[in-house]
């Protein structure tokens, strides 16, 4: 572990003196985390790839002001920005979405294979955990994500998005309140211990 | 049905927020209140639910290639640059723009007092004082001798600025002529114009004052050209100095009316194409609405100076505060909206 965090550094501190190589080899590393939190965020392959791609770019330029933190951190930050913008583009000038419920092309294949059937709910659940979370607004949206998928501290998150860390805890704590409230509409996709738990919650309440 | 601030410290819980004191109070909530409990419990699960996306696989490369990499960095470097060229000039046109018009308002308000103080029955003192900075009388004159050496080191700073960052015309910065033919053209005109000027001094007792004044004044521009040429740095010096001189003595003595045509026929013509503004360029052309229209040639003008010189007191050299004040305007105006352009281009870079 501290080998590769020294051998990070000392690629990042290459990249930082205008090696390109040294920066692709950070890019491979950390792209598809970027694309995922991309993805998560946007919930559109396209678009999510292309933000992946403008934000390391924006990396590249913004390198020398990286002072040895986190460089996966840093990155997702970027990403998380440029999320930011896009999602208030689209507010601005909303795109009436040709299918708004996502087809089979656009539901990103996960890193690991695992048997046809087994694949095949994993990906259904994804997809209702995913419109669970595009059901939200972008400000619930992005805290959840940062702090539920990328496991990100409050302080961290409060950070990312210029927020005060009372602001994040309560956007946190109405997102995930939200999500599991969509899901409920999924009960058959879900986990059976899952399941359980939220019948249980339904037959006190 | 849970409120607000419990959810909140469920979610901080599960997140690992709270303090030692919060938390220990939380866990025995949890085991006194089924329903807290179950609430937990469920949004536990979806935190693990969400935690347990898989990170997605990225349908492309993000990798930079070289000539991604050498545009993302010098995309950088002109915008700034361009940025501050650009907000520098547009800086600069507005200081030049007020050292322009300075003067002008400082010799406005003296004027108006010296007027006040010699001849209260003065028609054009009034006048002068509620146009505010429109200039009459010639001790105007005096503004010229620091007004265009302090234009012209502003404008050749912004010249050397603005081809690389604006697109204004070189020659609408050209404010200032060289420093000798300004010399030469001002001093023959003050000469000329104070012998104007002392000429109808016999009549009423409104045009005894104004030959008062205008006495006081042959004085003023005998002086303040050879001030000016003291100012000057550089080897036109000596002669211009000299001749203003010479001309000016003479003239305030008794000088010969041919010079004074020639001279008259001579400077106008010149300040006409250049467009400048001292008191030669502006000489015939009066801008407001409440003076008499543009004399055809420079003898009618001298003619025309006479004449009105007796009836109202003073005249042609107000056109030259508002030259100045007119020039002084545009400058401002052109540094406004270079420096509007600037923080749009600004924004709009950021934006990208």
């Amino acid at each position: 572990m501290v080998g590769k965090t020294d051998d990070e550094a000392q690629t990042v501190r290459a990249a930082q003196r205008g090696d390109v190589d040294a920066f692709n080899v950070l890019v491979l590393r950390y792209q598809d985390a970027a694309f995922s939190l991309a993805f998560r965020l946007l919930s559109d392959r396209a678009t999510a790839a292309d933000v992946a791609q403008e934000a390391m770019i924006a990396a590249f330029q913004q390198l020398r002001g990286f002072r040895g933190e986190n460089f996966r951190a840093w990155l997702l930050r970027i990403v998380t920005n440029r999320c930011y913008d896009e999602l208030r583009r689209q507010r601005r000038r909303p795109t009436v979405s040709l299918s708004p419920d996502p087809g089979e092309e656009d539901l990103p294949i996960p890193d690991e294979a695992l048997s046809p059937e087994e694949s095949a709910q994993q990906r259904e659940l994804q997809r209702a955990i995913q419109r669970c979370i595009d059901a939200l607004n972008p400000d619930q949206r992005v805290a959840l994500v940062l702090c539920d998928v990328e496991g990100l501290e409050y302080h961290d998150i409060a950070q990312s998005v210029g927020a005060q860390i009372g602001t994040v805890k309560s956007r946190i704590s109405r997102a995930r309140s939200s999500v599991r409230d969509c899901l409920r509409k999924f009960r058959e996709l879900l986990p059976a211990s899952y399941r359980l738990i939220i019948d249980d919650e339904d037959r006190t309440s | 049905m849970t409120d607000q601030h419990d959810l909140e410290l469920l979610n901080a819980y599960i997140d690992g927020a709270l303090n030692d004191q919060e938390r220990a109070a939380l866990d025995a909530r949890l085991t006194s209140e089924p329903a807290l409990r179950r609430e937990y419990e469920s949004l536990r699960a979806t935190a693990e639910l969400l935690g347990a996306l898989p990170t997605l696989r990225s349908p492309r490369d993000l990798t930079l290639t070289r000539a991604a990499a050498r545009s993302a960095r010098v995309y950088r470097l002109p915008t700034a640059a361009i940025s501050f060229a650009s907000a520098a000039a547009s800086i600069l046109l507005i200081l030049a723009g007020l050292t322009v018009m300075r003067p002008v308002g400082e010799s406005a308000l003296r004027t108006a007092s010296e007027q006040a103080a010699a001849s209260v029955t003065e028609a054009p003192a009034t006048e002068t004082l509620t146009d505010g900075v429109i200039i009459a009388g010639l001790p105007t004159a005096s503004p010229l001798p620091t007004q265009p050496p302090a234009g012209t080191l502003f404008t050749a700073e912004a010249t050397m600025l603005l081809p690389t960052a604006s697109p204004i015309p070189a020659d609408a910065l050209a404010l200032a002529p060289l420093p000798g033919e300004l010399l030469q053209q001002t001093a023959q005109f003050f000469a000329g114009a104070a012998q104007d000027e002392i000429a109808p001094t016999e009549t009423s007792v409104a045009s005894e004052t104004a030959g008062d004044t205008a006495a006081a004044e042959s004085g003023l521009a005998a002086v303040a050209p050879a001030a000016m040429v003291e100012s000057e740095p550089g080897g036109s010096r000596a002669t211009p100095a000299e001749e203003v001189d010479g001309e000016a003595d003479a003239l305030t003595r008794q000088p010969p009316l041919e010079v004074q045509d020639s001279q008259m026929n001579q400077q106008p013509t010149m300040g006409m194409e250049r467009t400048i503004p001292t008191a030669a360029a502006t000489l015939g052309a009066p801008t407001r609405d409440d003076m008499p229209p543009e004399p055809e040639t420079a003898a009618q003008t001298a003619d025309d100076r006479s004449t009105l010189a007796a009836d109202e007191g003073r005249i042609e050299v107000p056109s030259a505060g508002e030259a100045a004040l007119s020039d002084g305007l545009i400058l401002i105006g052109m540094g406004a909206v270079l420096g509007v352009v600037t923080a749009l281009f600004t924004l709009w870079a950021r934006r990208r």
